[in-house]
Parts: structure tokens; C-alpha cells; sequence
């Protein structure tokens, strides 16, 4: 599908940071598109990029086939919803809302009727005459989105849309959001560094880190398969377990040893010789514990364990299990954990061969010695 | 408990207060007050006050020969306030997007003549203007003229040299209220569609509206009761209200005359500010209102 | 400096030692060689503080200042002095150098029996103007109405000398109290004043040195101060007549060391201390024995000595009491007109 906003080896610089490092990227009509990162990834340069606040040092910005590359932001056929709002405190949310409108010269008549359209959209009909520092946090929001959408836009910006806002709102916002994008039916670019936001909203997802796109495609695909470590960890839980390749099956996966674990059997297909320092990475609820027993034979992808701890999280629990040198974060509904566990009890931890990821590690080449072992043993990132 | 506290510390708190108090007191509200008495005496020819009371200096206000004086007061301050906003505005817009360390730097270069006497700055500028003067020399070399016309002694070098004495109050509070200012609005309206300039009119300057109100009062302030810069570079058509009252008092030796002149002056200014301070605190319980109604 | 003088005058009042004359006047207005001879003499010292104008000297006496032994006050101030009794009566006894007093000047003043004032100088408001820039220049004060000097000129911003002037542009006395001569005055000024850069009391000097006014109606002596060092400057005595003023010695009520003061005015009527304080101040003083003792060069000068036919014609600004408003109200049309 050819894009309809394509970037074509975008670069920012400011000063000696690369913010955008020759990205290229391809966003289709109408998909809710999201660029994901921490803080600092150059996720929101992209997007002012998008909307004109910035202009690229190299590299082409298209949409619809224009180049719209260094078009003033008052010329794109875009809109964007702020991070903090950015509404206009001096003006009534109608006034707001109709901003663009009057800009572009429409008549009283049809700014009237638009302003009031977009008014029952974001159901803010009775707050019109009021002024933005009269509203809460979700109005605001909503007073944002209408003032961008009223101008008919053929992408929809939205930098950090949620970030301000509390939990529970944040949740229903969302959904708003969704509904909206569906009645709008226009693209939508959605930055955030919250996962849980951009894996409940879009149809794809670019995971950036440090200037480049990490990683691109749906939620599901970005969560079950990471291509990096990087992505692995940002992107929900993960333990990371460090190995060489002992064996390979052409047919059902892989094997690696790990120290302090024993062998892990992974169903991934690796075209990597044996010998090579992997990563095995595991997610947390693809963790079984088991009560210890002689029935059970220890052996791959099993190991015996203590409970290092135990945090209840509402409907799962999270137990930080250790055995040897390592250790490994475990998350299960409650009515999973083997009978009586507490602190200090002994368990055997078994790990869902079909949800061992595996990747190289460093550069990936094979291992001399022991020194795949040299870095920490496990990684937890929470 | 915390009231038997506040009351010693509020106690503190005037017995601090009290010197300034007194300072303003005997320095500021004492002459003014004079100035207000002695407009309702009556001046006899030598130059004295007499004993009685009247309301005669007052209803000389309304001579229409002070009529063209007022006018062009009015009109000579009001110009030189809209001309120092229409300068002040981009240049506060400009420093307040400027970088912390050129930002520092162009604050400097704005309160540096302040380090040079008011007066000696006002001759300045009438040695760069007077007919061999360096002005008058650089328009002589562009062959423009037949002879370089007269800068001086007239309303327009009276007002350049009052912008040039009052563009730094102007600028102050505009900077002081563009610093504050939430730059994104005009990235917002600038993506809403809106040209530069269109978002510099209908969002930078209704943003700092407050700062705006604060220049353009200190220097109509200011500038309505010029007496020196007329007198200096002003010429036979530039006589303001400080002029006149300056010859009321010491060449025609009719004090009342010129405490009335004086203190309609003063009431003016008073009026002004009355007016300009409780436009500002409703605006600031407007927004306390609204803070309040959010809470709620 | 000035109001640093003021202040200490003010902070001092009363504390002045027994052997320091207080001296109040007008700006290089005395030869200080002459006042270090008076100090050597009488073994005392002379403290001078200045005014810039009469109303300024007298409102500070009004206000209060006291302290002082002598003042220059012009004539006109005096008489209003006299009447608000603010001045000693001098003790003719102690100023045997009386006599040399000009006859002729006494004539012309209030107080001709010198019974509270003597005079000091006399000079005139005259017309200096750039020999190299005004051509055809005709000693009259209708110069005024030339339209082709650019106007780079200017009038005194002081209203008796300037109405003063178009009275007697036109004839009158620069006295009157007459509604219709000043009115026909008002109308000469206002014409006058398309013609005039400003109204102007301190740029003048300056400003025909430097070239930067081509005409300037100003005082005598300040014009030959000007003159002896730029030869480009010339000054004209308009044969209308001019006003004159006479700056003269007086000892105020309260004054702490009257004694000395007389001292002082002995000293300065003496004919030798006579002429040389003329040739250093540029004011003519009216003294017989000092004008026989004076330089001809100097009496020569058009600026210290003016022809007998328009002397006639001058005459000296009095006060006119009530009818100032008179003044003030063709003044006040000039300024708005």
C-alpha cells in the first residue's frame, strides 16, 4: 500500500543531537498510526516535522503525493492536539473551536453550524461560552480535539493527547478517541510513551528509540515479537535470560543453555549456528510455578526456585522468583499459584516454550569462552 | 493560635512599613497635597499667596486657551505611547524567544542608558540633531535636500526623543509579560491556519494584554507631564502642559495658577490609574472566580 | 554644584562665621581678581552663590533663605522688593565711592535716590547675528519678520523683554498699560513667531557661536563674550529702542554682616576695581571715574556702548504690578497662537 503521509530519510539535528536519524516511514490513509518511545526517541520532532513547527535538514515529507516538506505549518492540510492543550485562554471553547474557521475566512453562517456540530461530537454544547480555565482536564481535551477537527484536516496530530490526565480518564478518553476516529474517519498520528495507550488505539505502531524506529507494526506483532531488546523491555514486561545456542532443529526451535537455569527450549525458528550468545526473552505471565514434587521431571525449561517475593496486583500476582544467580519476574492469577506459597517457599519454575523469544545478543557472533556470561545474568525490566 | 502569632508579626509588619510610609508621606502626599490647597488660593501680584480662599484658578481651567496645550499634550503622549508599543511589542516578542544568554544580554543593552543622566541623554540627542550635527551631515551627503532641513525645535523631534526616553518602560513590562507567555498557543495557531502575523495579532498580543496595559499607562504616565524634553528640543509649536505650568509658576509669579494647572494635571493621572488598577482587579477576580468554580 | 551650593546654604543658614560675606548673584558676574584683592584687604572671604533668574533669587527669598549680605538683584525686582520690605536702607555714610555713579542711569531708575540699591551694571537685550550667513542685516528689530533665515532663529523666552521688544518694534513704550498697543504687539509676535526656532534663554550663546542660529535676540554682555572670541558674530542695536536693565547691589533685612557688604559696594564703586571688572564681565558699569579709566576699544563695542539716539529711545523693564496679567495674557495668545 503506497503511503499517504510518507517520510522518505527524514533528519533533524539540533545542535549535535540527531533527534530524527534518516527515519523512513510509510503512514496509510486513515490508520490510527502511533510513534512510541521514551522520552527523548524523537518521536514528537517527527510529528512537528509532520506539522510544520520544524523543518527537516534532510530527506522529503509527503502526503497524498505533495511534498509538503517545507510548506509553513499554516499551509498543511493538518491539524494538531497539543500536549497541554494549547487552547486559547482569552476565547470562549466556541470561540476556540472556531478559531481556524475564522481564519481561513469562512462565512458567520457556516462557522455557526461547525462550531455547533463539533460541539455535540465532543459533547461540550452547554460548556461553549465558557472559557478554558473553567474546565477540567477531559473538556479541555475534548475542546483540543474539536478545534483541530473542525478544520477538516487530513491527518489528525495528537502529541501526548492524555499525558495530563488521571488514570480513569486517560481510560475513558481513549475510547473517546476511538470512537471520534472512527466518525472522523481520517488519519490519525498518535505520539505517546505509554504502551498501554498506543497498543489500545492503533492499527500500527512505530516503537522509536534514540532518533530511529526500532520496530514497525501492529500492537500484537510488536508485543509477541520484538525484534529487539530494546523493544522487548519498553513494550510491556520482560525477563531477559542470557545463553549460547547448544542446539538446533531445523523443524521445532532451538536450544540454548543457560547458566544458573539449565536448558531452555524455544519453538522460535533461528538461522543462527550454535555456539551463538542469545537472549532468551520470556514475558512474565509466560511463567508457570509449580509445587515442587519428584513427579515432575526437572528438566528443559524447568528449574527448581525460591519465592523472593510476592506483590498481589489486583487480578494477577507478581512473584520474584530466584534460583542460583539469576532471577525471573513472574505474573499469574492468583488461582495459578501452587497451594501455599509464601515467602521463601521452594517452587519449580516452568517456562512456555512457545513463548521463549530468542535473540542475538551484541553482534551475534559466536561465543568464545564464557563470555556471553560476562554481562548481568538476568534483566528485569519492569 | 496562629492568631496570637499574626498579631505581633503584623505588628513588625507596619512598624517595617513605617519608615516608607513616612517617606511617601512627607515626600509625595504632603507636596501633593499642597499643590491641591494652593490651587484654591488666590495669587497677589508679587508673587505672594493670600490669605483667601477661591475657586477662580479652577474655572480658568476651562480658558480655551489652554485648549490647544491639552490637545497636544494628549495628542504628543498618546502618539508616543502607540508608537513605543507598536516598537515594543516585537522586540519584547523577540527577546522573550530569544536564548537565555542573548536574552540577558539584550535586557542589558535596554537598561544601559539608564546608567547615563536623563538630561545629558536629551542633549545627546539635540547635539545628534542640531543643524551640523551628525544627522544633519548624513542627510547632506545623500545630496537629498537642498539644505538639510531643521530636525530640531519642532513636535517631531519633542516626540522621537520621548520615544526614545520612554521605549524602555514600554519595554520592560511587555518583556516581563511575553517571558510569561505560553509560546505553543502560537504554534496552535499558527497549525490552525493562521499567518504569522495574524497569530502575533489575535493570540501573542491578547496573551500579554495585562503587560500591555502596564507600558502603555507608564508612559502616558510619564509623558504627559513632560516638562523637559519640550523645553530642550522643542521649538515655538511644542508647548505641553508642564511647560505651561512651569511659566505659571516662576516667569509670570501666579503660584495658584499653576497648583490648579498642576493638580488637574495630578487628577488625570490619579483618574487614569484609579480606572486602569480596578479594570486589572476585576480581571484578576474574574480569574479567581473561575479558579474557584473549577474547585467547587 | 549649584544645588549642592543651595543646600549648604540652606543646611548653613545662621551658622556663618563673623569674617565670610555672603555674596548672592548672577554667573561670572564679578572679576575674581578683584574679590581676592577684598578678601586680602579686609581679611575676610567672600562665599558667591548664584540664581539663573530674578523670579528664581526672589522666590527663594520668599521661601525663607536668609543668610545672605549682598544681591544683585535687576532693578524691576527691586522695586517689588522694596514694597514687600525685604531690603536694609545702605548707610550713604559708609559709601564714599557714591559719587561716581553715573547721573544719567539714575534718571532712568525707581529708586534714583539709591536709598536701598546701588547700580551695578547696565546692558541692554539687543540682536546678534552670523555675519557670514545673513546678509543685508538693517539695525532694526522688524529683522525679526525676515522669512529667509530658515528659521534659525530665536526670541528670549521671557515675556517683558519679547513683548518688550514688539512694543518697541512698533513704537510704544515697552511699559504700557495700554490693551490696544498690546495687542497690536500680540499680532507682531505672532507673526514673528513663524519665523523663530523657539523661545530661548540659555541655547543662544551656544548656538551663535556654533552656527546653529543665524539670529538671536539676547543680553548685551553675554554677546560680547561671545563676540571676543568668534568674529563671525556681530550684534545690531535696533534703532527702535531697546530695553535696558540695571543689576544693583542690595543688602537685604537680616543680613549678618551688613558692615561688610557696605564694605564690598565701596570696593566695587571704586573707578579703578570699576574698569576692570567691566573688561572682565562684559557689562558696562555705570560708574563716571571706572568709564575714564576703561579701555576705548572696549566703550567702542556696539555691545557695551550704544549709539545716543537710540539710548534715548531705551528704556528700563519696570514693575507693573496688577497689570503683569496684561503681560501674561498676550503671552499666553503668543505661545498658543
Amino acid at each position: 500500500m503506497p503511503g499517504f503521509l510518507s517520510f522518505e530519510n527524514v533528519t533533524k539535528s539540533f545542535g549535535a543531537v540527531r533527534a530524527v536519524d534518516d527515519v523512513s516511514l510509510d503512514i496509510a490513509r486513515g490508520e490510527v498510526f502511533s510513534l512510541l518511545g521514551p522520552s527523548g526517541c524523537g518521536k514528537t520532532t517527527l510529528l512537528r516535522l509532520a506539522a510544520g513547527f520544524e523543518m527537516p535538514d534532510s530527506g522529503r515529507i509527503l502526503l497524498d503525493g505533495h511534498d509538503i516538506t517545507h510548506l509553513p505549518p499554516e499551509t498543511r492540510p493538518v491539524n494538531t492536539v497539543f500536549q497541554n492543550y494549547a487552547l486559547f485562554p482569552h476565547l470562549s471553547v466556541a470561540d476556540n473551536i472556531a478559531f481556524g474557521l475564522r481564519v481561513a475566512g469562512r462565512n458567520k453562517k457556516d462557522i455557526a453550524r461547525e462550531v455547533d456540530a463539533m460541539l455535540d461530537l465532543v459533547r461540550l454544547r452547554s460548556e461553549a461560552q465558557r472559557k478554558p480555565a473553567q474546565l477540567s482536564g477531559g473538556q479541555k481535551q475534548r475542546v483540543a480535539i474539536a478545534r483541530a477537527l473542525v478544520n477538516k484536516p487530513q491527518v489528525l496530530l495528537l502529541d501526548e493527547p492524555l499525558a495530563a490526565l488521571d488514570l480513569k480518564l486517560r481510560q475513558h478518553m481513549l475510547a473517546e478517541l476511538r470512537a471520534i476516529h472512527e466518525a472522523a474517519g481520517i488519519t490519525f498520528i498518535y505520539v505517546t510513551h505509554d504502551q498501554t495507550e498506543a497498543m489500545g488505539l492503533s492499527d500500527r505502531i512505530a516503537v522509536m528509540n534514540a532518533g530511529h524506529i526500532e520496530q514497525l507494526g501492529p500492537p500484537a506483532e510488536i508485543y509477541d515479537r520484538p525484534r529487539s531488546h530494546f523493544v522487548a523491555g519498553f513494550i510491556g514486561d520482560a525477563n531477559f535470560l542470557q545463553g549460547t545456542i547448544s542446539a538446533i532443529s531445523s523443524r521445532s526451535g532451538c536450544e540454548i543453555d543457560v547458566p544458573d537455569f539449565g536448558k531452555v527450549f524455544s519453538a522460535e525458528q533461528m538461522n543462527l549456528p550454535v555456539g551463538t550468545c542469545v537472549e532468551a526473552i520470556i514475558r512474565p505471565e509466560a511463567i508457570q510455578l509449580l509445587q515442587p514434587s519428584p513427579d515432575v521431571s526437572t528438566s528443559t525449561n524447568t528449574c527448581d526456585a525460591v519465592i523472593d517475593d510476592i506483590i498481589p496486583l489486583g487480578t494477577l500476582t507478581r512473584c520474584i522468583v530466584r534460583m542460583n544467580g539469576i532471577s525471573l519476574t513472574a505474573e499469574l492469577p492468583r488461582k495459578m499459584l501452587p497451594a501455599g506459597v509464601a515467602k521463601g517457599s521452594r517452587v519449580l519454575v516452568r517456562l512456555d516454550s512457545a513463548s521463549v523469544l530468542i535473540m542475538p545478543r551484541n553482534d551475534g557472533t559466536p561465543a568464545a569462552g564464557n563470555h556471553c556470561l560476562d554481562d548481568d545474568k538476568s534483566v528485569v525490566i519492569p | 493560635m496562629s492568631a496570637a502569632k499574626n498579631i505581633p508579626s503584623r505588628r513588625a509588619e507596619w512598624l517595617l512599613t513605617l519608615p516608607s510610609l513616612g517617606w511617601l508621606a512627607v515626600f509625595f502626599v504632603a507636596p501633593a497635597l499642597i499643590v491641591f490647597l494652593l490651587a484654591f488660593k488666590t495669587a497677589d501680584a508679587t508673587g505672594g499667596v493670600s490669605a483667601g480662599w477661591t475657586l477662580d484658578n479652577l474655572r480658568a481651567l476651562a480658558d480655551p486657551q489652554y485648549r490647544p496645550i491639552l490637545w497636544r499634550t494628549f495628542w504628543i503622549s498618546g502618539t508616543t505611547t502607540l508608537i513605543c508599543l507598536v516598537i515594543a511589542l516585537p522586540v519584547s516578542f523577540a527577546m522573550a524567544r530569544a536564548a537565555p544568554r542573548w536574552r540577558n544580554f539584550l535586557l542589558l543593552l535596554i537598561i544601559i542608558p539608564f546608567w547615563t543622566n536623563f538630561l545629558i541623554r536629551v542633549f545627546a540627542w539635540k547635539t545628534l540633531l542640531q543643524s551640523d550635527g551628525l544627522v544633519s551631515q548624513l542627510l547632506d551627503a545623500t545630496r537629498l535636500f537642498d539644505e538639510s532641513p531643521t530636525l530640531l525645535y519642532n513636535s517631531g523631534a519633542v516626540l522621537l526623543i520621548m520615544v526614545y526616553t520612554q521605549l524602555p518602560f514600554a519595554i520592560l513590562p511587555l518583556y516581563a509579560a511575553a517571558e510569561r507567555f505560553d509560546f505553543t498557543l502560537m504554534d496552535a495557531a499558527r497549525d490552525l491556519g493562521a499567518s504569522g502575523f495574524r497569530a502575533f495579532r489575535s493570540v501573542f498580543i491578547p496573551g500579554i494584554s495585562r503587560g500591555l496595559g502596564a507600558a502603555a499607562l507608564i508612559v502616558f504616565v510619564a509623558t504627559i507631564g513632560m516638562y523637559v524634553v519640550p523645553d530642550i528640543v522643542g521649538g515655538t509649536d511644542s508647548e505641553m502642559i508642564g511647560n505651561k505650568i512651569a511659566q505659571r509658576a516662576q516667569g509670570d509669579r501666579n503660584l495658584p495658577l499653576a497648583s490648579a494647572l498642576a493638580a488637574a494635571l495630578l487628577f488625570c493621572v490619579l483618574l487614569l490609574l484609579i480606572l486602569c488598577s480596578s479594570a486589572f482587579r476585576r480581571s484578576e477576580k474574574l480569574d479567581n472566580a473561575l479558579k474557584g468554580e473549577l474547585q467547587a | 554644584m549649584k544645588q549642592l551650593l543651595v543646600l549648604l546654604t540652606l543646611f548653613t543658614t545662621g551658622a556663618f562665621a563673623a569674617d565670610t560675606l555672603h555674596v548672592f548673584t548672577w554667573a561670572d558676574y564679578i572679576n575674581p581678581d578683584l574679590v581676592k584683592q577684598f578678601e586680602k584687604k579686609h581679611q575676610c572671604k567672600v562665599a558667591i552663590d548664584t540664581f539663573d533668574s530674578n523670579e528664581a533669587m526672589y522666590a527663594r527669598l520668599k521661601a525663607g533663605a536668609s543668610g545672605y549680605d549682598l544681591i544683585f538683584p535687576s532693578s524691576y525686582i527691586i522695586t517689588l522688593m522694596v514694597q514687600q520690605d525685604m531690603l536694609q536702607p545702605l548707610d550713604h555714610a559708609q559709601l564714599s565711592n557714591l559719587k561716581n555713579v553715573e547721573f544719567e542711569v539714575l534718571g532712568k531708575l525707581a529708586d534714583s535716590a539709591m536709598k536701598h540699591s546701588v547700580p551695578y551694571t547696565f546692558g541692554y537685550a539687543v540682536i546678534a547675528y552670523r555675519k557670514d550667513k545673513v546678509k543685508d542685516i538693517e539695525p532694526s528689530w522688524k529683522t525679526f519678520a525676515r522669512t529667509d533665515l530658515k528659521k534659525r532663529v530665536t526670541l528670549l523666552n521671557d515675556m517683558r523683554e519679547t513683548i518688550g521688544a514688539a512694543l518697541k518694534s512698533l513704537g510704544y513704550s515697552l511699559n504700557t498699560r495700554d490693551d490696544k498697543q498690546l495687542a497690536a504687539a500680540r499680532d507682531v509676535l505672532i507673526a514673528w513667531k513663524k519665523n523663530i526656532a523657539k523661545f530661548d534663554n540659555e541655547g543662544y550663546k551656544a548656538g551663535v557661536d556654533s552656527g546653529e542660529f543665524n539670529l538671536v535676540h539676547g543680553y548685551s554682555g553675554d554677546l560680547w563674550q561671545v563676540m571676543q572670541t568668534n568674529k563671525k558674530v556681530g550684534v545690531i542695536i535696533p534703532n527702535e529702542g531697546v530695553s535696558a536693565s540695571c543689576d544693583e547691589m542690595v543688602i537685604p533685612k537680616g543680613a549678618p554682616n551688613p558692615a561688610l557688604a557696605h564694605q564690598l559696594i565701596n570696593f566695587l564703586l571704586d573707578g579703578k576695581a570699576s574698569a576692570e571688572n567691566m573688561q572682565n564681565i562684559g557689562y558696562l558699569c555705570p560708574n563716571s571715574a571706572g568709564l575714564k579709566l576703561v579701555e576705548k576699544e572696549f566703550l567702542n563695542n556696539p555691545a557695551v556702548t550704544i549709539p545716543a539716539d537710540v539710548k534715548a529711545k531705551s528704556e528700563v523693564i519696570q514693575d507693573l504690578g496688577d497689570d503683569l496679567k496684561k503681560y501674561t495674557k498676550v503671552w499666553d495668545e503668543v505661545k498658543a497662537g
